[in-house]
């Protein structure tokens, strides 16, 4: 690493497979992205989802809506005091913060947790049955906190780094926390994992290859609140649809990259292969105790 | 016209790591071809491993690098590889970059630079250039497209390399823009004109280590030379280079993290792979735990920009280093990143047109990079005296002449070496 790192990610790099396993040609071979999250009931195309839609009017939410919807993408409604009509059409992509105007129309339903000590904890249940709770927490590093949302009924946990705690540690660190506490057998003796999805979100993710090695830590789908914003070059009152083309092609060529780093990596389903599967990555010159905590190898290691 | 001059090099946005020091010391070697430095100053405040891990004779000696510089001819800085069939005036082998990547003139430089010095050079996929094959000292590419190959162009060279990957862009295949596909590339390559030749990222008959044994044997029955594997550094790059040597190949190139390429995914490039100098320790390490070092080869490549990276590259478990970049820059590369455009300002990996308003001279071009394999191989001899080394072969695996400095322990205790 020469480049100056600014991130524990940039730390972070995937394997190439080499003879051992073919490597994946995603010019001519398939390379699945799309996944199902909360327990199979959704499916997306690809484990990257559009949010920070909280500023955006009301006219642009619902164009990103759209488009996010014509590419099997999830949106993450964070911050909207009201589901638009869009959303509530397309309901099955999007995730709406509780209390908004119409969100018991929508079937994921967000909660943001402060902490630990949170006493929604105890309250919480969904307004209707087949809704999904969402749990939008500040990213920890508290292996009974995860265990105890799922104990509390969620099946999707939103990690947030934008989110405010005293003990808020980095998203690459909760992110590998939270997927190996899930790990374990819950009541019914399956692993907590298989039953609940956990979503990762940060304005400072800039590019498919932070989405990709955040999936590799544990994450199902990685929110891009900023980075589309200035990938498509995002100004108020821009034409409609000027945005959702920009927004589409921009998918696009996250989705081919995921692809490319997928297919390098001998991975032929992120879904399948990539979610938790730490042992793809190597960090280089990461701090000893940090790399444990990531449950990382260092690379030179075999 | 003719290039024969070095053209001035842009300023640039970002920290690079063939930063203008660098490229002015490769300038340095290849018009003069004399040793400048002892110890390299261009790795100063370089965040590479490889930077921050020193000799112990240089940090025991303080700045007193660049003291003498005299000729030093009692040393011996040659080697021998493919299990002691090829002999190598120098540690050198000059990358794989293939025709078509580079313009042509460059690819005959390089390859009559490696006959004129007794080192080697690497065709890389892409067919024979007519006037390289007419040198001796080339090793064929047999990569997953088999661009421009048949039983002649194999048995052209000295050796044969299958080529499974490469540093800038691991498990990606070879890419060359349909810009550049112009006649004489597609009738080397056998390709039409103006396509893009994307070659596969895996070779489909090879998925696995016991088919590469196979396209192993075929290969050396068919051209009777030794048979090298090119992979790319990733995380499992000792087991693949056991795989490698067990199977029956004279020897490994591995291609570490941040090698250069004119056409990779970016975003690949950067977030794919492992430092050089973290795989060849780790792989000289589980060879000899294998017992099948002994007369292997391992060929470092990857960011190699002096003849003190070559040294330590060599200490830490390498038998020979892979230069091209550096041989680039030894031809007039400014480091514009324009490779794959087609329209390179010094003229080496531009598209070849029929009439060209610029070409590189060949003559000098030829004698730039002898000049730079001269003046490395004089660093490379200064080195050697200043550790106390009197050849190459000694050197081989020599950990405890390096000192850790100030990286973090995994790393150190990756690379094997003491604080």
């Amino acid at each position: 690493m020469v480049e100056t790192p600014r991130f524990i990610i940039d730390h972070i790099v995937s394997d190439g497979a080499q003879v051992t396993r073919p490597s994946i040609d995603p010019y001519r071979e398939p390379v699945e992205t799309h996944l199902y999250l909360f327990n199979g009931t959704l499916r997306l195309s690809m484990p990257v989802a559009i949010g920070g839609l909280r500023d955006l009017g009301k006219e642009e939410v619902s164009e990103v809506i759209r488009a996010c919807y014509r590419m099997g993408v999830l949106v993450d409604l964070n911050g909207l005091t009201e589901v638009p009509e869009e959303a509530l059409r397309r309901q099955s992509h999007a995730i709406a913060p509780i209390g908004a105007a119409n969100s018991s129309m929508v079937n994921a339903l967000q909660l943001t947790i402060s902490g630990p000590d949170a006493t929604e904890l105890e309250t919480m249940r969904p307004v209707h049955e087949n809704q999904t709770l969402v749990a939008r927490v500040p990213p920890l590093e508290d292996t009974s906190f995860y265990r105890d949302l799922f104990e509390a009924g969620f099946r999707g946990i939103i990690i947030d780094e934008d989110l405010d705690h005293h003990d808020a540690v980095e998203l690459e660190v909760a992110t590998s926390v939270c997927d190996r506490a899930l790990k374990v057998p819950g009541p019914d003796g399956l692993p907590m994992r298989n039953l609940i999805s956990l979503l990762v979100s940060s304005e400072r993710l800039r590019s498919s290859s932070d989405a990709f090695k955040l999936i590799g830590l544990g994450a199902e789908v990685v929110v891009l609140p900023e980075a589309w914003k200035i990938a498509i070059d995002y100004r108020p009152q821009m034409e409609r649809p000027l945005l959702s083309e920009r927004l589409e092609y921009f998918l696009i060529g996250v989705q081919k990259e995921l692809k490319l780093l997928a297919g390098a990596a001998g991975v032929s389903s992120l879904w399948t292969s990539l979610v938790g599967s730490r042992e793809l990555f190597r960090s280089i010159e990461l701090d000893n105790s940090l790399r444990v905590r990531l449950g990382v190898k260092s690379a030179g290691e075999w | 016209m003719e290039i024969s001059s070095y053209l001035r090099v842009p300023k640039r946005e970002s920290i690079e790591f063939w930063n203008d020091n660098r490229i002015m010391h490769i300038r340095e070697l290849a018009t003069s071809a004399k040793p400048r430095y002892v110890w390299d100053p261009c790795k100063e405040g370089s965040r590479r491993l490889l930077d921050r891990v020193r000799f112990r004779a240089e940090v025991g000696e303080g700045n007193g690098w660049n003291s003498t510089l005299e000729p030093l001819e009692d040393l011996d800085a040659s080697c021998d590889i493919a299990y002691g069939r090829i002999w190598m005036a120098a540690p050198l082998y000059l990358g794989d970059m293939s025709f078509g990547a580079l313009s042509g003139v460059p690819n005959v430089a390089l390859a009559r630079a490696a006959d004129e010095t007794g080192t080697l050079c690497g065709i890389g996929e892409g067919g024979v250039h007519p006037d390289v094959a007419r040198c001796r000292r080339i090793f064929v590419q047999w990569a997953s497209a088999r661009f421009g190959l048949d039983l002649h162009a194999l048995r052209l060279g000295m050796g044969t390399v299958i080529k499974i990957g490469q540093g800038a862009k691991p498990g990606i295949g070879g890419h060359l823009p349909g810009a550049k596909v112009v006649s004489i590339i597609s009738k080397t390559r056998r390709i039409p004109v103006g396509v893009d030749a994307i070659s596969p990222a895996p070779h489909h008959d090879i998925y696995s280590i016991e088919d590469l044994e196979q396209r192993i044997w075929a290969l050396k029955e068919a051209t009777g030379n030794p048979v090298f594997v090119k992979v790319a550094a990733t995380n499992y790059v000792p087991y693949v280079a056991a795989g490698v040597a067990r199977m029956g190949a004279d020897g490994i190139i591995i291609d570490g993290q941040g090698a250069g390429t004119g056409a990779a995914p970016s975003v690949v490039r950067d977030n794919v792979g492992i430092p050089i100098e973290l795989a060849v320790p780790s792989v000289d390490r589980m060879l000899r735990r294998e017992g099948m070092r002994e007369g292997f080869t391992v060929i470092a490549a990857g960011r190699v920009s002096s003849a003190e990276d070559t040294a330590k590259l060599i200490a830490l478990g390498a038998d020979c280093v892979s230069i091209a970049t550096a041989a680039l820059i030894a031809m007039g590369c400014i480091m514009v990143h324009k490779c794959h455009l087609g329209f390179c300002p010094a003229v080496l990996t531009n598209r070849i047109e029929e009439e060209p308003k610029k070409v590189l001279s060949l003559d000098v071009a030829t004698r730039w990079v002898t000049n730079l394999i001269r003046g490395w191989t004089g660093e490379l001899k200064l080195i050697l005296e200043r550790v106390g080394l009197n050849s190459v072969r000694e050197l081989v695996g020599r950990r405890d002449l390096l000192t850790a400095g100030d990286i973090s322990e995994d790393s150190r205790r990756a690379m094997g070496l003491e604080r």
